[in-house]
């Protein structure tokens, strides 16, 4: 049941006059509603929403083992976001020291004891651990790793080859960032990717390598 | 879908743009927001695609399709009193210059002694809810001026329904008084 009273309020409420949207205004938002699609604003454009990300990812396409370092895919990625770039630039840094140091101590003790392809492919495979591969909505792709960037060279495996449809993937991560008025969603997940690793002497060998995503995309919510 | 859009937007750009202007308190700064967050909505609704989901995952692969608002009217509030927020985050305008999203000019088709009470009543009120805090000033708007539910003001504004019904009451049992001094 209502009280009358605050009928009474809310009418009188009602008879208080907003402002109104200025002409410019109300015709720059009518002429963004009945814009056809094929005049979007670039802009606006998906493929423009994280350009440092595309572009990246346009250089690296196809590339796979030792051909770019992961703090490079990895910073492109952060400056989309600007949300934690000290500390996953640090953490990242960090990682990067640790994977330097266990596989150049790995190569030493492969080369002085004159060591067997399996311990160069426990190499690799320590470097893939650590790859990373950056996806985004334009559907290109690369799978990076560390291993130019520090300098080891996984001498005796002359090819890897990324098993498309044995994967599986887990979504670790999706946050929501703000990129010129625009709501951008990154999801970064795990893929566990199985690649076929093919060295001089042995039969290629098939290994599980966890391998880190970030997609971005158009936020649907805001 | 641009013809829902536009439809909702002439009927409700006034409240809209009271929304902003609650938010940033500068006329111009609200209609920034205004067109910010439609040159956004409707770059949005191309993408809307008809699946529930909006995140599939196929082979290793991920895509992302936005979904189709279930209110639009809601939607377009939502996304208008976000687009404010940020422009008030990135000027950082102080909040004290604040503009009234209430036009000056009083109402008059009454006589004019029903009119000068009425005008006397509405300056009150008027006062009331210019001396109100911004969340409560929003939910006036939300409530009154557009017609939302409490679930869908909730929905919003990001709060529990049951907290806006507590405030707008509140609200209410603030401004009777004004109203039974006069009946008084």
């Amino acid at each position: 049941m209502t009280d009358p009273t605050e009928d009474l309020i809310e009418d009188i409420i009602h008879g208080l006059p907003l402002k109104s949207v200025s002409e410019s205004c109300d015709q720059e938002v009518l002429a963004a509603i009945r814009m056809p699609s094929e005049l979007c604003p670039s802009e606006l454009c998906p493929s423009e929403l994280s350009p440092s990300v595309s572009n990246e990812i346009g250089d690296q396409r196809e590339s796979l083992v030792g051909t770019q370092p992961i703090d490079r895919s990895v910073k492109s990625a952060s400056k989309t976001t600007d949300s934690n770039r000290g500390n996953r630039r640090s953490k990242f840094g960090s990682i990067a020291v640790a994977i330097a140091a266990s596989l150049l101590i790995g190569f030493i003790f492969g080369m002085q004891f004159n060591g067997s392809q399996d311990s160069n492919r426990t190499e690799l495979v320590d470097g893939l651990k650590n790859a990373s591969a950056v996806h985004s909505n334009t559907g290109t792709k690369t799978l990076a790793s560390t291993d130019k960037k520090m300098g080891i060279n996984p001498s005796g495996v002359n090819q890897i080859e990324l098993i498309e449809n044995e994967s599986e993937t887990f979504i670790v991560s999706e946050s929501l960032h703000w990129k010129n008025q625009m709501p951008i969603r990154r999801v970064e997940t795990i893929t566990n990717k199985k690649v076929l690793v093919t060295d001089n002497d042995s039969e290629p060998k098939r290994i599980e390598v966890p391998i880190r995503k970030v997609i971005y995309t158009l936020a649907d919510s805001i | 879908m641009n013809a829902d859009l536009e439809a909702v937007y002439r009927e409700n750009k006034s409240a809209m743009l009271s929304v902003a202007l609650n938010i940033t308190g500068c006329q111009s700064l609200a209609e920034d927001a205004i067109q910010n967050a439609f040159a956004r909505i409707v770059h949005t609704m191309r993408n809307f695609g008809d699946s529930e989901s909006s995140i599939t995952s196929s082979q290793g692969q991920l895509t992302c399709q936005p979904q189709r608002p279930q209110n639009m009217k809601a939607y377009l509030f939502q996304s208008v009193r976000n687009a404010a927020i940020d422009i008030q985050r990135s000027t950082h305008r102080n909040s004290e210059s604040r503009v009234s999203f209430f036009e000056n000019e009083p109402l008059g088709n009454d006589s004019p002694t029903e009119s000068a009470e009425l005008n006397e009543q509405r300056g009150k009120i008027r006062s009331i809810i210019e001396g109100l805090a911004e969340s409560d000033r929003e939910l006036v708007l939300l409530k009154i001026y557009s017609g939302f539910t409490f679930e869908r003001i909730a929905q919003i504004t990001q709060t529990s329904a049951n907290t806006i019904a507590t405030r707008y009451r509140r609200l209410l049992e603030k401004m009777k008084s004004v109203v039974k001094e006069k009946d008084d």
